[in-house]
């Protein structure tokens, strides 16, 4: 089997083209392929057109180059129903530019949800008391150079100033040498060289251990690169953007591909202005190559290195009383998808660390398809470490080899101008990122069940009683229980500390001829765990036997505005 | 006056100015600093202030008299739809302002503390109506070129300059009191007197406050153990939401100088701070203007008050080290000690260390992503009232200072005295007591023109210690045959380095570079050795030596260059903060 790499891509862009139906799969419900932007927004439009009374598609904001950042709204409408004033599940997938598999498993939830409602009765009860945001591709500029600037593998936003160069700094880019469309690796005969092929897997190059009598013969960098160009000044701030590294917790000032600032791009800002307007906002799934599914966020996580300036102040951790929220989430999801993995390397700068910690939210992410953990134990002396573990590309190529994936091009001898003779080889441009593309189908279902899931664990508060009881002539008191029938309190330990959630209100409106004798006609709570976690709250009033008037809950992430009718008798 | 009348008034005003430019001709040569018994050409006056029609008349009439010079455009609009002015001063005579070191000055950015609009449209007064009188000033416009942007809140700087209200912020409601409705619960200027003061009410032996045994107009708080005859309600406000506070969500409630990208934090651990970085109309406007001109090497910020010329970095945290580099440090000294002699009463300090923690502000990010020297001035003391330090020995005691200098040098003008109102939920209360308008932050009229020139000389001073090059010796020299040993000197004649070690630290703007065309280059790299006849070689790229130190202040650089040819060699040494310069020579 082809991996997913660009040799593939490149085909298929050829393969659509001749046959010139490529949404017949989709419209089928199988995704088997990846879609550039144009595909994208007709299968967007196409599931719009099929669910509309459950869909809507809008526009987020466009992109430098003029395309549209999609966002998909699922939810009930009918009877004038309003999807922003219910508790809400946020999906935000393909930040990295070449992450593809998270917009095509973003689609297949999308499509999962629309055509399991009225069937399914917990995604049909997902879709009429919750609503689900989706931004399938937030990186539609960086996605479309898969197909632009096919063979090679970049995961950033193109910078507007350099176009000729697909907005990749000049460094970051080969040349394709050998002419196999591909910018992979090249190997330099070098007696300076510090490299040298790895004896347990001669394709893979490793450090000499010079203590082990070991020789040092090459040096590795990029296909058909010019080592002047390497060596050439490069700005902060004007290379390629990885909108995964563009936001604001724990940004990596002035370091490569993180943007000239934090939130700088027009797709970062406008994803962080739509969490911020939209409060009803409970959760948040992305799609990206961080990890805190397969693996829950460690315990004593380390604060990533480059990240200076922030005083004790700013968390670093999961709160404690959050984390068995994580841990339980991660439990469900290695049940549901069979995925199990390492967690996440460095996620400063990302937008689920945002979420987590600057909207405190409930935040996770996984990359959807990557590298099977190591066996238990790892082989020791295995291929790819000097004398460890076996490497992270030791697994690639055994993980590969298992799954008759053909994704390492060979060293093959090649001339460059410059340098002479040297070996071109290594893995195929983003094979090691997203699966072939018959892997689609199974990863994107699993996911997309998950993410059903995880939509119905919202918060969720209700009035779920209320009593009136006299006290004499003319005076009641007024009881009204409230409770969150919802998995997820209503805000995270996380959420409390930042001060991200208004407090659940309860007021008893005014009514005439009704004083209010207890003194406060609203009344405030901070917060209400999940799974049936309820509060009473009572008003002694003097009224008219017979007054009616309302309850009044607001409930920022688990419900909104809702009322209740009282009468006092 | 309705605000309708005023703008008929000030349009008025305008036109009027405009006839009056057409038609009365400009003395020859406006001389009035150095020749004070003349008149400017346009005569502004600096014991006053000036609202944002009012500097937008002011400016457009600088721009008609200067038009050579003065360049008036708008970055954009403020949250209420003001624009935001900035006016450029170049010489086109001597170059294209994007060549020359520039120096950028924003003031007002709080909206309350409202000087800095002042002094940064004497800056450009100044600097036009002296050029051909004052040689120092016509050097300054011709090597150098300015950027003013005399408010960066016009929004909040109306509101200060016609209510008094709250509003050191812009003008865009928030929700504060975290209710869910936005400002829909403002301060109120009650009695109609054109300014927001207190609000008490006489409250005999319930209250909290007492009148004061030294001066009755003063309320201090009742003695423990006893009630007072008075509560203090706050500033004049109704509660229009019904929640039982007054005016608890005025518009506004930020800090656009919490609004910057470096060294930026949320709102849980920077107050005012909003999103993320640059997300108010004024901020975004501003910012994108900067980093659309790199050769701004000076970013001045006026602000209010208390006497100081602050420098980052704003926090104890900043990089791991709460401190700039040793060399930066060196720089700043070196202006904010001398400023602080210019700036009697000012006293030169680091934000975090002498103020308090300032997180995303102007000036880290001016230092770290513009590679600019930033200074923040408090504008005006209170102290300066009083030539002397306040001591116990005063004749009036330190509670009645402020009372003293409003009766004794504002003959009255800065408190409002207690006057009965009734209250339409609070019942007869009484309003007066000290303007926060223009008592306080605000320097009174007799004493502006002095801030405004201290200051802007300040300024003056910083710009003229920005980067200036030149060439030094260039020499040629056989070395066999053909092959030649060429060496070129450039200089700093300012204190202000080509490039601060903070650029050169995190990669931010290009290097200086220094190239040579023409013949073929064998080798080249910075000069070296004893006696400067060595080089230390660059192996890549020899043609263009990369300098990513700059040229430090008051100092040189030389490179020297191996080539082979005959002919001349054409040698340029480009800086985005020393210009670009060439030279050729000839190889014999």
């Amino acid at each position: 089997m082809r991996a997913a790499g660009a040799r593939r891509i490149l085909a298929a862009v050829v393969a659509v083209a001749l046959v010139g139906a490529p949404m017949v799969a989709l419209a089928q419900g199988g995704a088997n392929r990846y879609l550039n932007h144009d595909e994208l927004t007709t299968a967007l439009r196409g599931l719009v057109s099929r669910h509309g009374t459950l869909a809507e598609l809008s526009s987020l904001t466009r992109t430098d180059a003029g395309r549209d950042v999609w966002l998909l709204t699922l939810g009930r409408r009918q009877g004038g129903a309003d999807p922003d004033s219910r508790s809400a599940l946020l999906i935000v997938a393909n930040l990295e530019a070449n992450h593809l598999i998270g917009s095509a498993t973003a689609l297949a939830t999308a499509e999962h949800l629309l055509t399991s409602y009225g069937r399914d009765a917990g995604i049909t009860r997902l879709l009429d008391e919750h609503t689900v945001y989706l931004v399938p591709r937030a990186n539609p500029d960086g996605a479309e150079l898969v197909w632009s600037m096919a063979g090679y593998e970049i995961p950033y936003k193109p910078v507007a100033s350099d176009p000729s160069k697909g907005g990749m700094n000049v460094r970051e880019l080969g040349v394709d040498l050998n002419g196999d469309g591909l910018v992979t690796l090249m190997r330099v005969p070098d007696p300076a060289g510090t490299l040298m092929a790895d004896p347990a897997e001669p394709r893979l190059m490793r450090e000499a251990n010079r203590a082990r009598a070991e020789r040092g013969r090459y040096r590795v960098m990029v296909e058909g690169i010019d080592p002047k160009n390497v060596e050439a000044y490069v700005a902060a701030g004007t290379d390629g953007v990885n909108l995964n590294r563009n936001f604001q917790h724990e940004y990596l000032y002035f370091q490569p591909h993180v943007g000239p600032h934090m939130v700088s791009e027009v797709e970062s800002r406008a994803l962080v202005d739509f969490a911020f307007d939209h409060p009803n906002i409970a959760a948040v799934l992305t799609f990206s190559a961080f990890d805190n599914l397969r693996t829950p966020p460690p315990a004593d996580r380390r604060v990533p290195p480059g990240v200076t300036g922030n005083p004790p102040t700013v968390p670093t951790n999961i709160q404690p009383q959050d984390r068995p929220y994580f841990e339980f989430v991660s439990t469900r999801f290695q049940e549901m998808t069979s995925l199990r993995g390492a967690g996440a390397d460095n996620e400063a700068g990302s937008f689920p660390q945002f979420v987590y910690y600057q909207l405190g939210l409930p935040s996770f992410t996984t990359p959807v398809w990557t590298l099977p953990p190591p066996e238990a134990g790892g082989r020791a002396g295995g291929p790819g470490g000097a004398g460890g573990a076996a490497s992270r590309d030791a697994r690639w190529l055994a993980h590969f080899a298992a799954s008759n994936i053909d994704a390492f091009v060979d060293w093959t001898p090649a001339r460059h101008p410059t340098l002479g003779d040297v070996e071109v080889g290594g893995f195929e441009p983003n094979a090691r990122v997203n699966p072939p593309p018959a892997e689609i189908a199974a990863l994107a279902a699993s996911h997309a069940g998950f993410a059903a899931w995880l939509g119905q664990q919202l918060p969720k508060v209700e009035v779920v009683e209320t009593t009136v009881e006299p006290r004499g002539e003319e005076v009641f008191l007024v009881t009204a229980t409230v409770a969150n029938e919802g998995y997820f309190p209503t805000q995270l330990q996380m959420g409390g500390r930042i001060q991200s959630n208004r407090p659940i209100t309860i007021r008893l409106m005014p009514s005439t001829g009704m004083t209010v004798l207890s003194g406060n006609i609203q009344q405030q709570i901070p917060r209400l765990d999940g799974m049936g976690g309820r509060r009473t709250f009572t008003w002694l009033v003097q009224a008219a036997p017979g007054t009616s008037t309302t309850l009044e809950l607001f409930a920022e992430r688990a419900g909104g505005l809702m009322s209740t009718p009282i009468t006092l008798r | 006056m309705t605000i309708t009348r005023m703008l008929t008034h000030i349009l008025g005003t305008v036109a009027m100015a405009a006839v009056a430019l057409a038609t009365v001709p400009a003395p020859a040569s406006a001389q009035m600093f150095a020749q004070p018994n003349r008149d400017p050409r346009v005569n502004l006056r600096f014991d006053r202030y000036y609202d944002h029609a009012q500097i937008t008349t002011a400016l457009q009439q600088l721009q008609q008299a200067y038009p050579k010079f003065l360049t008036l455009s708008s970055l954009g609009k403020s949250v209420e739809g003001r624009d935001l002015w900035i006016v450029t001063i170049n010489n086109p005579d001597t170059g294209a302002h994007t060549t020359k070191a520039g120096f950028w000055a924003d003031g007002n950015i709080h909206g309350n503390e409202i000087q800095g609009a002042e002094v940064n449209l004497y800056l450009i007064w100044f600097l036009m109506e002296n050029y051909d009188a004052l040689p120092k000033v016509k050097t300054l416009v011709d090597q150098r070129a300015f950027y003013i942007v005399p408010t960066m809140n016009p929004d909040g700087r109306d509101n200060f300059l016609n209510t008094g209200g709250p509003s050191r912020s812009g003008m865009k409601p928030i929700d504060t009191d975290r209710d869910g409705r936005l400002g829909e619960d403002l301060q109120d200027d009650l009695d109609g007197d054109g300014e927001i003061f207190q609000m008490r009410k006489h409250v005999p032996g319930q209250g909290t406050h007492v009148v004061s045994p030294i001066d009755p107009r003063l309320m201090v708080v009742a003695p423990a153990g006893t009630r007072g005859d008075y509560l203090m309600l706050g500033p004049e406000a109704r509660d229009t939401d019904g929640d039982g506070r007054r005016g608890e969500n005025p518009r506004g409630g930020y800090d656009m100088n919490r609004d910057f990208p470096s060294d930026w934090q949320p709102p849980h651990v920077q107050g005012g701070a909003n999103r993320y970085p640059f997300s108010w109309p004024e901020t975004r406007a501003v910012g994108n203007w900067l980093k659309a001109h790199p050769n701004i090497a000076a970013v001045q910020s006026w602000h209010n008050s208390g006497g100081m010329i602050l420098r980052g970095p704003g926090s104890q945290h900043y990089k791991g080290t709460g401190n700039y580099t040793n060399r930066d440090n060196a720089t700043y000294e070196y202006l904010g000690e001398r400023g602080a002699l210019i700036l009697p009463f000012y006293r030169y300090m680091t934000v975090w260390r002498d103020l308090y923690t300032v997180y995303g502000g102007t000036l880290d990010w001016a230092h770290d992503a513009l590679g600019a020297v930033a200074f923040t001035n408090e504008l005006w003391s209170n102290q300066q009232f009083y030539a002397q330090a306040w001591t116990d020995e005063s004749p009036i005691p330190e509670e009645q200072r402020a009372l003293f200098f409003n009766d004794r040098l504002g003959m009255g003008a800065w408190f409002k005295d207690w006057a009965p109102f009734e209250h339409p939920d609070l019942g007869d209360i009484e309003i007066g007591g000290t303007s926060n308008r223009w008592y306080g932050r605000t320097t009174p009229p007799f004493m502006l023109q002095e801030l405004v020139h201290r200051n802007a000389m300040f300024a003056l001073f910083h710009a003229d210690e920005l980067p200036l090059v030149e060439w030094g010796p260039v020499t040629v020299e056989r070395i066999a045959g053909n092959t030649w040993r060429v060496k070129a000197e450039m200089r700093n004649t300012r204190a202000i380095p080509t490039r601060i070690e903070a650029a050169e630290l995190y990669n931010t703007g290009a290097p200086d570079v220094m190239t040579i065309a023409g013949p073929t280059v064998q080798a080249g790299g910075v000069t070296a050795g004893e006696f400067g006849d060595a080089l230390t070689m660059q192996v890549t790229d020899p043609d263009r030596i990369v300098l990513r130190s700059g040229i430090a202040g008051r100092n040189r650089v030389s490179v020297t260059w191996i080539v082979t040819g005959t002919g001349t060699a054409t040698i340029e040494y480009r800086s985005l903060k020393g210009g670009t310069h060439r030279t050729t020579v000839t190889l014999r």
